[in-house]
């Protein structure tokens, strides 16, 4: 009788891990490729799409804000994509997916996925979160509600490719929908996120492809004549000490990633914009 | 149904009603005394230990018991319940009926009285009250049958699963099963045979009680009188007690017994027999053939020594005929004895493992026992030691060089075969015999490889590798390279400039080559691996797979974005690089494949072209960096190309990678202060215990007790010595690595770097510390060894000085291994000092630039945005430098507070000078003044105005200064310093205030609590002067997450792993202090009182109660004030009378000992 228990158990065992296994695979959505602003539907799909990884590059999804600056050439239901937040991908996030890989021991999905905060619990199931053009992003504070729980819960969000005083002005104030009373402050050098993988103590501006000549981007709405000028590494922290939202101010490190294998953008830009994303997706996984 | 039916039928049900109830009553009454009387029986059986016939009447006891339950309480109820019985009692109940019942009861059986029938009716009418449901209420059934039933389930709980003796005296009353006693007295030989006069043990071994004695009863054939004796008590680890008794010299048979408490033993019987004994024992080896050594004989020693697989002939001779002789193995295996020819027995022993063997005979199918235990101790069969001892590793050759290898070996049977093997760029495999004479024990070759011949290219490589066999085995060395490099030397200004981010100065592009190197050598290692299981073989073969197609992505990576990036068609260098890269790339992938497949040999050769292929690469990068790197990133899209190139090369081989790439937990520097520190206190007691034992051995012949004590010190010398041999390689690892570490940092400055500082006191530094160290592990290794033969000559009756040497060498290779850890401890200040010094000069150029700075006055007229831009640079420079001297300095800071933590114990002095220095730091604020100047030159303020700098420099000249007094005071010992002067008192004093300053740091009260506070408070304040400064700075951030990091200063005192190591080596000055005062008793005595008390204060045997601990605590410290005085009383008496005490001649107390027993023996 006993062994019979015994037996039970051992079959038991396995089959509720399976089952556990099989419903958290069938609990995400699936990939879905959807057309961006600047390569449309036409990015072609690498060969292992549908390997699943330990990690995967997942991109926000968001409703354009008011100085969305593709109002009048995109204007569509955001949530089809051909939107503000689809800029540099898909090749951005494949490019980042693809450095993840090769190094580090991180075994990254090669395609990314896109996460729409409205989509009931489906933020929960990726950890780490992309936001480009945050400064024209417009979430609304259904979802900076459900953002803030998923960080509080662990998860890290990216804000990058926003640039120059206004734009900050922007971000803060849906940031502070999210996190109305909490700090945005420099990271300071020796904060382990820049040492987690690549020592990173000389950080640079990463300039956007279409402004390497000039170094930086010249804001929509300039203030004075440097706005826009210098990078800044910025974080919010939760109440241990660790960074929830990690902000690439006046950098556009998703070109970076985009534009890694193009002879026209300095390979230095990549180095630093793939060292830095690399450091931000180990970190987020390991602290 | 008539009236009187029906009433007739109502005493009915009320006389079951009632039965019912007492049939209830009787179980209930019946269980329940069961359980009572099994457990009274089992507390009364369980003081006496459950003796067997006990136990029979006990049964009977609960036999008799239910029995009388069953007649008084069951039985007799039952009868009692009859007709009239239950009509008085329903009468009784309900005086209403007024003797209705009764009147029907007696009459209905009686007549058929027409009355009968009326007086039924009424009756029924009035017995509506009284119902038999009252009268015995279902309420009391329930009580009672629940309370039969819990005394019955309680009772067969007790009997299949009680616990404790409840549980198993119920099991013995209740049931037929014969359990294994719950008390029980084992022992131990029980039935025995022994030689008449020889000695007999006995042991008892009690299970489950603690008695306070045991007694054996011996009764001797030729008496009829039970002696009592009493047995001694043995330690037990078990939850039992052991007692044991020697029967001496017995002359007759003996039958005896034990008691212990309330346990009596079987009866035994020492049988006594005249059996015959060992006069001599001759021992001829015969080793193995491969050995090629001839038999060897050894008279008059049963001990067995030699090389495994060798078969030891033992040829024993008696003093009378010999039946049924056998050689009897620790293993229980027994070898038979033959011949017989003049009392001469023979068997033979193969020598495969450590162990014992003793003589027996067999007699009436016992064993009887004839000799002591004879050691059997075997020599492992070690391979050949083989080296290549020219040119070195990883040799770098120009293409038209001819490299001499040379080639090392020894062994101690004779070489058989000694090969150098080499292959050039993964060709075949050629071998060359060097070996000049065969069968030599120690041989050396070397041969010229002409690399011209082989038409080598740049980035070329020759493998090699050599071996060596005896008869027996064979050893290889790892494998080696010999890298074909550029004729001419190809320098470039640097790689750097504009390249990667992150890095500087790093040489990332031979860190592919030497990953692929990494690849080779493990995969070679794992190729020669003997011992590797099948599981242990298939994991390495994933790893390395699992690496070497990271390798290959990583290359593949590199060529793919060159191409993307158009940089691979820039000019035909690029294009040949790339195309190495692809080859690599194409040879790693099958090379994966075969290490998946644990195909080793078969993954080297494409390994080997990879690599080739990366080295050539690497050769045709250098080439692009001198063409490319010279104009130092200015305009060209050649440059562009160069300088993309080696950002490529950089992001892929990024060698600041950290911890999550490669978990540390301990550096290895500290790894190895904390190994040379085990061994040391290894060493120590050793040397200790082999000394007390060649004290205790008074004659020439050792006894057994002190041969077995022998073996167990040769057999714990030969695991120390194999750690020291770890030890010393793992040193050389250190060494290596650090010389790499080196050469790599030269190279880097020479390629343009800024920065050669090197953490003070950090891992890498002290690792090269470690290395400087092996020497001396390397010597004390010797000496061990030297010991540990010395321990095997000590069983030797013509060897008798060898224990007293082996106790020398021991003390020898403890002072050296002291050594060692007293160079780790200097090197550490030594690096300290160094870096004091290194910033002093820092700041003294950094003041000049400033001044520089401040004196250049900007011409108003000629301002212009560039020399604008140009100033704020130098000004933004200034400040970063400043920034690095401050950070600098706070390491400095806290790998001094390190290391006066570390050195509290061991150099008291040392760590008081240490701390000095941080306590100028502390009060010249020099930290925070130099993190201030480094704000103010961020805002444009020269910190000269207004005399911080001076300030500055001026601190900073007299923390070097301390620093390098620590040092002086460190170096002031010499390496000798912990050696051993028996005759110094002055030495054994400061010995004393060493201990003294130990135990004084190891006090229970609140100081190390005060210090931690204080090293918390010292911490906060830090970070409250950064916040400070950071709310006026433009330095924000930084500073206000500086002030919550740990300042990393736990104190030692709060930390119970600092206790334990403190007590230690306070017990290591104790012992150390024991051979100083060996000469006066009375320093001596009070050494072993210190000792005993000190045993006592052990941190592992801490009560958990302070007050306790203070006590104890004081009472060490008052025996180290009396041991002071006393020592300071001999001192300045043997100054008084001759200013040198007396020396005692070395054996001279074993002579008087010896005389006194000499004299006792003929009177």
């Amino acid at each position: 009788m006993k062994d019979f228990h015994r037996g039970l158990m051992k079959l038991a065992l396995p089959c509720c891990c399976s089952l556990g296994l099989v419903v958290a695979m069938f609990a995400q959505r699936p990939f879905r490729q959807y057309p961006s602003v600047e390569y449309g539907e036409s990015t072609p799909l690498p060969s292992d799409s549908q390997r699943p990884g330990e990690w995967t590059f997942a991109r926000l999804m968001y409703p354009p804000g008011p100085n969305d600056g593709y109002r009048g050439r995109f204007d569509g239901d955001w949530r089809e994509g051909m939107s503000l937040w689809t800029q540099d991908g898909p090749p951005a996030d494949r490019a980042m997916a693809a450095a993840v890989r090769r190094l580090t021991r991180i075994d990254a999905r090669s395609v990314e996925q896109d996460v729409n905060l409205d989509d009931g619990d489906e933020v929960y199931n990726w950890p780490w979160l992309y936001a480009v053009q945050v400064g024209e992003w417009g979430i609304t504070q259904h979802q900076a509600d459900v953002l803030r729980d998923y960080l509080l819960r662990g998860g890290f969000l990216m804000a990058d490719d926003f640039h120059g005083a206004y734009e900050w002005q922007m971000f803060l104030e849906r940031m502070r929908m999210v996190f109305p009373d909490r700090l945005i402050v420099d990271i300071p050098d020796n904060d382990p996120i820049f040492h987690t993988l690549f020592d990173l103590d000389d950080r640079y501006q990463i300039p956007g492809q279409a402004h390497v000549r000039r170094g930086y981007k010249v804001p929509d709405y300039p203030e004075g004549p440097n706005d826009g000028k210098g990078a800044h590494w910025r974080a919010i922290y939760d109440d241990k000490g660790r960074i929830m939202v990690a902000i690439s101010f006046n950098s556009d490190l998703g070109d970076s990633w985009e534009w890694s294998d193009r002879p026209s953008y300095p390979e230095r830009f990549s180095a630093l914009g793939i060292r830095i994303g690399v450091n931000y997706v180990v970190y987020s996984m390991t602290h | 149904m008539s009236y009187d039916s029906e009433l007739s039928s109502y005493i009915a049900t009320l006389q079951k009603r009632l039965r019912l109830g007492a049939w209830l009553r009787g179980a209930a009454i019946f269980a329940g005394t069961a359980l009572m009387v099994t457990v009274l029986l089992v507390l009364l059986l369980n003081r006496f230990a459950f003796p067997a016939h006990a136990v029979t009447a006990a049964r009977l006891a609960i036999l008799v018991a239910l029995a009388a339950v069953a007649v008084f309480g069951i039985a007799v109820p039952l009868v009692r319940v009859t007709t009239d019985w239950a009509v008085r009692n329903a009468e009784a109940a309900n005086p209403a009926l007024g003797q209705r019942l009764m009147t029907f009861e007696e009459r209905v059986s009686k007549s058929n009285d027409a009355f009968l029938e009326l007086l039924a009716a009424d009756t029924l009418v009035r017995i509506r009250d009284t119902q038999p449901s009252s009268l015995v209420p279902d309420n009391r059934l329930f009580a009672l049958g629940g309370a039969g039933l819990s005394c019955l389930a309680v009772l067969v709980w007790m009997i299949a699963a009680g616990p404790g003796y409840l549980g198993y005296g119920a099991s013995l009353l209740w049931t037929n099963a014969n359990p294994p006693p719950l008390y029980a007295i084992s022992v131990t030989p029980g039935d025995a045979t022994v030689r008449r006069n020889s000695d007999q043990r006995i042991t008892a071994h009690v299970t489950r009680l603690r008695p306070g004695k045991a007694q054996l009863f011996a009764r001797y054939q030729s008496s009829k009188v039970w002696e009592p004796a009493s047995m001694q008590a043995a330690p037990d680890s078990g939850g039992g007690a052991n007692y044991q008794f020697v029967f001496a010299g017995l002359p007759e048979n003996v039958e005896y017994y034990i008691t212990a408490g309330p346990l009596a033993s079987s009866h035994f019987k020492v049988r006594v027999v005249d059996l015959p004994s060992v006069k001599d024992i001759h021992v001829t080896y015969h080793y193995p053939e491969w050995t090629g050594m001839k038999p060897k004989a050894e008279e008059n020693s049963g001990d067995l020594r030699a090389i495994e697989g060798t078969e030891a002939v033992i040829e024993v001779k008696m003093d009378r005929p010999l039946k049924d002789g056998q050689l009897t193995l620790d293993d229980g295996h027994a070898i038979p004895l033959t011949g017989g020819a003049g009392n001469i027995y023979k068997g033979s022993i193969r020598l495969d493992k450590d162990g014992a063997y003793h003589l027996a005979e067999m007699d009436e199918e016992q064993q009887v026992r004839l000799s002591e235990d004879y050691f059997i101790a075997t020599d492992k069969a070690l391979p050949p030691e083989i080296s290549i001892d020219r040119p070195g590793s990883d040799y770098r050759a120009s293409p038209i060089e001819e490299v001499t290898v040379g080639v090392k070996a020894a062994d101690r049977f004779g070489l058989h075969e000694l090969h150098l093997n080499y292959s050039v760029n993964g060709g075949p495999n050629r071998d060359v015999d060097l070996l000049k004479t065969p069968g030599a024990k120690n041989a050396d070759g070397s041969y010229t490889l002409p690399l011209e011949d082989y038409k080598l290219l740049p980035g070329d490589l020759v493998s090699l590798y050599a071996t060596a066999r005896d008869g027996h085995s064979e050893a290889r060395t790892d494998i080696a390279f010999i890298q074909v490099e550029p004729f001419e030397r190809e320098f470039s200004q640097s790689q750097q400039n504009g390249g990667g981010a992150g890095g500087g100065g790093k040489a990332n592009q031979t860190e592919i080559s030497k990953r692929e190197k990494e690849l080779i050598a493990a995969t070679w290692k794992q190729q020669n691996d003997k011992t590797s299981t099948p599981k242990d073989a298939a994991a390495a073969g994933k790893f390395l797979s699992d690496a070497q197609q990271k390798l290959r992505d990583q290359v593949a990576a590199l060529s793919i974005r060159m191409q993307t990036r158009n940089i691979s068609e820039a000019n035909q260098e690029f294009t040949d690089f790339d195309k190495d890269m692809q080859n690599a790339a194409a040879a790693m992938a099958p090379a994966a494949e075969e290490l998946k497949g644990m195909k080793w040999r078969d993954a080297l050769p494409l390994e080997q072209k990879a690599l080739q292929a990366l080295l050539r690469a690497e050769a045709t990068f250098r080439k692009i960096e001198v063409a490319f790197g010279r104009q130092g990133g200015a305009g060209g899209s050649g440059d562009d190309a160069g300088r993309d190139l080696a950002s490529l090369f950089d992001l892929e081989l990024d060698t600041e990678k950290n911890q999550y790439e490669t978990a540390q937990t301990a550096s290895p520097a500290q790894q190895h202060e904390k190994d040379v520190e085990d061994a040391l206190e290894k060493l120590d007691a050793l040397a200790k215990r082999q000394e007390d034992l060649t004290n205790q051995q008074h004659n020439s012949q050792q006894s057994f007790q002190e041969r077995w004590q022998q073996e167990m010190l040769r057999r714990e010398a030969e695991q120390l010595q194999r750690q020291l041999e770890q030890l010393a390689e793992s040193g050389q690892q250190g060494s290596n690595g650090s010389e790499q570490d080196s050469q790599r940092q030269s190279s880097s400055s020479q390629n343009g770097s800024q920065s050669s500082r090197q953490q003070p006191g950090s891992p890498s530094s002290r690792l090269s510390a470690g290395a400087r160290g092996d020497r001396r592990i390397e010597q004390a290794l010797k000496r061990l060894q030297q010991a540990t033969d010395d321990m095997k000559r000590n069983g030797n009756p013509q060897q008798s000085a060898a224990g007293r040497q082996a106790v020398d060498e021991l003390r020898k290779a403890s002072s050296l291994m002291a050594g060692t850890e007293r160079q780790l401890a200097s090197d550490k200040v030594g690096d300290l000092s160094r870096e004091a010094d290194r910033l002093t000069q820092e700041e003294r150029s950094q003041a000049d630039r400033i001044n520089k700075f401040a004196g250049q006055q900007p011409d108003p007229h000629a301002m212009n945005l560039d020399s604008m831009l140009r100033r704020v640079h130098d000004r933004d420079q200034l400040a970063k430098d400043r920034q690095q001297l401050s950070d600098d300095l706070s390491n400095l800071q806290r790998y001094v507070r390190e290391a006066a933590r570390e050195m509290a114990s061991v150099q008291p002095g040392v760590a008081q000078k240490l701390r000095d220095a941080l306590t100028q730091m502390d009060e010249s604020d020099l930290d925070n003044r130099v993190q201030r100047t480094a704000d103010w030159l961020r805002r444009g303020i020269n910190p000269n105005a207004n005399g911080t700098e001076s300030e500055i420099a001026q601190g900073l000249a007299k923390l070097n200064q301390q620093l390098q007094q620590a040092q002086q005071k460190l170096n002031q010992g010499g390496p000798g310093q912990r050696a051993i002067d028996k005759h110094g008192e002055t030495t054994a004093l400061d010995q004393v205030e060493g201990l003294r300053k130990q135990l004084e740091a190891m006090a229970p009260s609140q100081d190390g609590q005060q210090e931690q506070n204080r090293a918390g408070q010292g911490g906060d304040a830090r970070g409250h002067n950064s916040d400070g400064t950071g709310g006026n700075d433009t330095n924000t951030g930084n500073n206000h997450y500086q002030a919550g990091q740990p300042t990393g200063s736990q104190g030692s005192s709060g930390n119970p792993a600092g206790a334990e190591r403190t007590f230690r080596q306070s017990m290591r000055a104790l012992n150390q202090l024991r051979q100083m005062v060996e000469d006066n008793p009375e320093a001596a005595k009070e050494v072993a009182e210190l000792a005993r008390q000190m045993q006592l204060f052990e941190p592992s045997r801490f009560p958990g109660n302070p007050a306790m601990l203070e006590q104890m605590h004081r009472q060490v410290l008052s025996s180290v004030d009396k041991l002071e005085l006393q020592l300071q009383r001999d001192a300045a008496s043997t100054q008084a009378r001759t200013g040198k005490s007396s020396a005692v001649p070395s054996g001279y107390q074993e002579s008087v000992a010896d005389y006194y027993k000499r004299l006792s023996k003929n009177p």
